[in-house]
This record gives structure tokens, C-alpha cells and sequence, in this order.
């Protein structure tokens, strides 16, 4: 009878991230090989428009997960 | 000495806290009792023309269990240390998920995220407070539940509970989304267990079907307040109909909003057109596909030519209604000919229908909102200016053509007085309208900070000297807006505090309320 968890970085990026971030609100971030240090500080703070995700929403092994999933090569995917 | 937190409540010591963070510790776990600024940063960021500062918060406590929350206000009371109670806290442009006031304990429910029930027949779901939209969308799609939901446009990242406690909107015909809300759990200051409703009743199978209960109904006093922690909360679906006919119509001249209106209103109130429908103005709908620094540079709020221009290169009207019919397909063609017959007569409106708009990117994401699909596309009206600065100035209006022209006009004079844009819509009730405009400013630009702070100021004590109240605000704000309710509504309230909350420990501030 547990919460909700995310499965993987995949899952985290088409029902967070790609609602704004392949649908022209923010920046095209896959295959841009983004550093995944650089990433996960965006995510935590927040920029400009966009806004932070706290570790209760995406925990920090998750946003390890997410991070790497978006950093990764084009191929990979 | 440097405190080794980045705030504190106001009026507790650093070792009282010290004192009642050690038993969060032992409530919760290490993990789940933030303190570091790194932990913190993400509830600092907000949308709001003030310093951050001033909305800092001192801890952030995530628990998961009512008995754990019974247990942390029990220490709240012995320390005097107040909460901020937010569910998935993406209240963008009302404060987010910062507290009302520096040094507040956010109290974060988002993994408090159990979906308890969901009723295919009854048409009901019952949530924790950390469920979102999309964890919703996605259990009803995967039981093929057959229900829709109705949402505001951060849909997929914010959720029921939180929204519907700020008695926030949707856009299908259960947009008044407190209207749809059917029982609650609340975790009261002295840290009894509430259900409102029949779900006070042992053995009751009725919370989720029937609001009242018996004797005072109490559900409203827990939306926009501080008397509780709602813990639990049940609202209806709408059950999915066989078919969905969403369509656009638009007009040429702003003083068109008095037709419009006037032709929109006898079709909501008799239920032809049964959703909460949207009459936005093309500044609201261009940030989707137009660039507000390709049609103006330098200070100032955009001129109308300009705004000309991006209606006739984006296929805008400066009006834009955005509504649907749902039904069979007989019961849509009888409604379809009502509508066009009654927008038709004046011949300045021009019609569309989703085989014309298919493609159109604003058309798209309205017709998502208007059926209960998850989209966040409304958010590139934070791109207009950039710079992350965004206020809602949320009015009420009377459904009446005459009043919404007022109120637009006064809102378009005082912005460009400060320099920005009015990016606004309607929102249809059956007989009030949310006129929400965005006063969206760059907050990176010290002047701007400045002026968007005046204007949204301005805003709100020009509209109530006209006897036009706001419906819901942010948290810099709030006080200010309390008094324009009058200070018999003021006292009742601090009265229902003092008696609900007696150390004020439950976020102080809240609607003005301490």
C-alpha cells in the first residue's frame, strides 16, 4: 500500500520534463549530452521561467536517474 | 554567530528550534527533516516581485502518515512553531512553495501521495495530498476507469488537493473545482482527526457521495484558511462522454467582450455550453507561438499596432473563446446548431472547429485542458517577458458584457502605466467570471521588480475602491486583500482561528488570517 515512485529517467522526462521541453516552452534538453551535474542543479533551483522540483517530488536517486537519461548520447535513448 | 539554519520562525529561539527539530527527527527520520540551503533552495523560488528573503523557509518536514502529522503538531504546539502546509506546492504565481512568511516549517504532503480509491460507477476518487494530475490520469487510464478529469493548466505536476483547497479552476464542465469536492480528512492544531461530511459516521459509505452531512457543513472553512491539515480529500469525475466537440471562436475588437459575454451567458446558464469556458485575449494566447521581442524592444507595454500585427502573423483574434460541447453525437448537433446560431447573428464572429484548427498550437492545448489531458503548454506565457516574474491578478466579475469591458479596460490602463502588458482571460462561471491576468514582468531586472510590485498594488486597491474583489492571491499579498473583504469578515475569521488554532501555529498569515 505504498506511494507513488518513479520507475526510471525515461518515465521522469515524458510525464515532467517533456510537457514543456518538447512542446516549445523550454529548451530542446535531450541529445545535447547536457553534464548531468549541471542538469540536477537547474532541476533543484529552478531558472528564470522555469520552475525547482523539490526532493519530495523527484528524490535525489531519481534525479540521478533523470539526469542521466537526459545527458545521454542521441543513440542511447 | 552564523545560524546553522538559513531562517528561523518568527519569535522562536534557535534553541527551542534546535529543541523541536531533533523530535521531527525522531517523528520522521533524518532524510525526510530538511534544513541545509541546499535542501531548501527548491521551496525558495517564487515567482513574486519581493526578495526571497522574505518568504525563506527554516525546515521542510515530508511526512507521509496522518499519526505522523498528529505528532508533529503536537510538538508545533510545544514550541510554537508554525507550518506551511503545502500538497505538491506548484502554486506558480501565488507564491509556489515558499511560506507566507519568513521562517515558517514547511510541512511538504507531496509524498503523501496514495490514490485510496477511485470509483467507476459513483464517479468519485478519494486522494492523499501529494497525488498529481498525471498520477491520477494515469491510474484511471490503466483501470480503464472511463472517468476525466478536470484540471488548472500546470496539469500534470500539481494536483487535486492542493489546487482545490485554493479553490483553483479547471476548464471542463467540473472547472469550479471546490464545487465538485466531497469530504475531507483534516488534521485539526490540537491534532484530532476530522472528517468532514458523512465521513464523520462509523461505518459510513456515503463521504465521497453526499457533501452536506449533518448540521454546519465545514468543508469551505479548510479551502483558503489555516484552520486544519487536510489529509484526505474526495472529489466527483466526470464520467467520460461518447463524444467531445471542442471549438474556438474569435473576434476582431476588444469592445467585442460585451457580445460576447452577453451571447455566452444564457448558453452556460441553461447548460448548452456546460464547461468553464475561456475568453482569452490574444496576448494571453501568443506566448505559445509568438515572440514578444519580435514585435517590441525597450521599456514600456506593448502598443496595440504591435499586438495587431501578431493576431493577423499567429492567427489570433484579440478575443479568443475557447469552449465544448460533450455528449452523444445527437446531443452535440443539437447544442452545435444553438451555439453557431447565437454567436452568427452579429456576423463579427468567426468560427472554428477543430478540423479547421487541428494544428493550431493554442487551439491544441485548450482542447486538452477542456477534456482532462495533461499539458503545460500554458506556460510559455512565462516566456513573454522571461526572467521568471508572475502574478495572477484574479478578479471577480459579474458575467455581464458591460463589467468585463470595465474591468479590462481599468486593468490594460494600470499596467501600462507601469509598463506591461495585459496578458488576461475570462474564466466563464455560469454568472461570475475569474478575470485572471497574468502581470508578468522580468525579475532579474531590479526596476521592473519594482514596478510590477506598484502595479499589482495599484491593481488591487483601484479594483476594490470599485467594489471588485480578488479571489484568490499570492502570498505577498495577502494581507492586503483580507482588508478589502472588511473587518467583520476579518474578526470572524481570527475568531474561528483563535478557538481552532490557539498558538497560531498553523500557517499564520494564510488569507490574511493570524
Amino acid at each position: 500500500d505504498a506511494g507513488f515512485v518513479w520507475k526510471d529517467g525515461a518515465e521522469i522526462y515524458a510525464k515532467v520534463c517533456a510537457y514543456c521541453h518538447e512542446a516549445n516552452v523550454g529548451p530542446k534538453i535531450l541529445n545535447r549530452e547536457l553534464p548531468v551535474a549541471y542538469i540536477r542543479a537547474i532541476v533543484r533551483s529552478g531558472i528564470l521561467a522555469m520552475p525547482a522540483f523539490r526532493s519530495s517530488e523527484i528524490d535525489d536517486e531519481s534525479l540521478a536517474k533523470l539526469a542521466n537519461f537526459i545527458s545521454q548520447k542521441a543513440s542511447q535513448h | 554567530m552564523a545560524s546553522k539554519y538559513i531562517a528561523l520562525p518568527k519569535g522562536v529561539s534557535e534553541k527551542d528550534f534546535d529543541a523541536a527539530i531533533v523530535k521531527f527527527r525522531e517523528i520522521l527520520g533524518n532524510d525526510s527533516v530538511l534544513t541545509s540551503a541546499e535542501q531548501l533552495a527548491p521551496y525558495t523560488k517564487t515567482m513574486m516581485p519581493v526578495s526571497d528573503a522574505e518568504h525563506t523557509l527554516s525546515a521542510a518536514l515530508l511526512a507521509t502518515t496522518v499519526e505522523q502529522i498528529q505528532k508533529i503538531v503536537a510538538v508545533c504546539n510545544q514550541y510554537k512553531v508554525p507550518i506551511w502546509t503545502i500538497s505538491t506546492g506548484k502554486n506558480l504565481g501565488y507564491g509556489s512553495a515558499a511560506p507566507a512568511e519568513r521562517g515558517q516549517v514547511v510541512l511538504d504532503l507531496k509524498r503523501m501521495n496514495r490514490i485510496l480509491e477511485v470509483d467507476k460507477d459513483l464517479a468519485f476518487a478519494l486522494v492523499e495530498p501529494g497525488v498529481t494530475y498525471q498520477q491520477l490520469y494515469d491510474y484511471i487510464k490503466e483501470h480503464k476507469l472511463g472517468l476525466w478529469l478536470s484540471m488548472p493548466a500546470p496539469t500534470a505536476i500539481a494536483g487535486p488537493v492542493g489546487n482545490t483547497l485554493d479553490r483553483g479552476v479547471g476548464y471542463t464542465p467540473y472547472g469550479e473545482q471546490f464545487l465538485f469536492a466531497c469530504g475531507m480528512e483534516v488534521v485539526l492544531a490540537n491534532g484530532e482527526v476530522l472528517r468532514t461530511g458523512m465521513g464523520s459516521m462509523p461505518n459510513s459509505n456515503t463521504w465521497q457521495v453526499f457533501k452536506w452531512g449533518y448540521g454546519p457543513y465545514l468543508d469551505g472553512i479548510f479551502t483558503q484558511s489555516n484552520y486544519g491539515i487536510v489529509t484526505k480529500f474526495g472529489f466527483w469525475l466526470m464520467p467520460a462522454p461518447p463524444a467531445f466537440k471542442p471549438f474556438a471562436i474569435q473576434y476582431q475588437h476588444e469592445e467585442d467582450i460585451v457580445e460576447i459575454v452577453e451571447t455566452i451567458r444564457p448558453l452556460r446558464i441553461s447548460g448548452v455550453i456546460p464547461n468553464a469556458v475561456v475568453i482569452a485575449h490574444a496576448l494571453y494566447e501568443a506566448p505559445v507561438t509568438a515572440k514578444r521581442s519580435d514585435y517590441v524592444s525597450g521599456p514600456g507595454s506593448i502598443p496595440d499596432e504591435a499586438v495587431h500585427r501578431i493576431m493577423k502573423d499567429h492567427k489570433l483574434g484579440i478575443w479568443n473563446v475557447y469552449a465544448a460541447l460533450y455528449g452523444t453525437q445527437e446531443q452535440i448537433d443539437v447544442n452545435w446548431k444553438i451555439v453557431m446560431e447565437a454567436f452568427l447573428r452579429s456576423g463579427k464572429a468567426k468560427i472554428l472547429t477543430e478540423e479547421e484548427v487541428a494544428e493550431d498550437a493554442a487551439f491544441t492545448y485548450r482542447a486538452k485542458l477542456m477534456c482532462g489531458e495533461m499539458t503545460l503548454t500554458e506556460f510559455s506565457l512565462y516566456n513573454w517577458r522571461g526572467g521568471g516574474g508572475s502574478m495572477w491578478f484574479a478578479p471577480v466579475s459579474q458575467a455581464r458584457g458591460s463589467e468585463t469591458l470595465k474591468q479590462m479596460a481599468l486593468t490594460k490602463q494600470i499596467l501600462a502605466k507601469y509598463g506591461l502588458d495585459y496578458s488576461g482571460e475570462f474564466i466563464v462561471g455560469m454568472r461570475d467570471m475569474h478575470h485572471i491576468v497574468d502581470v508578468l514582468y522580468d525579475k532579474t531586472d531590479p526596476e521592473q521588480v519594482k514596478a510590477a510590485y506598484q502595479c499589482f498594488d495599484e491593481l488591487l486597491t483601484e479594483f476594490s475602491a470599485r467594489g471588485y474583489g480578488t479571489y484568490r492571491v499570492n502570498t505577498a499579498f495577502m494581507d492586503k486583500v483580507a482588508e478589502t473583504y472588511g473587518p467583520v469578515q476579518r474578526n470572524i475569521h481570527k475568531t474561528l482561528k483563535k478557538a481552532l488554532d490557539p498558538n497560531g501555529i498553523l500557517a499564520p498569515g494564510k488569507s490574511g488570517i493570524r
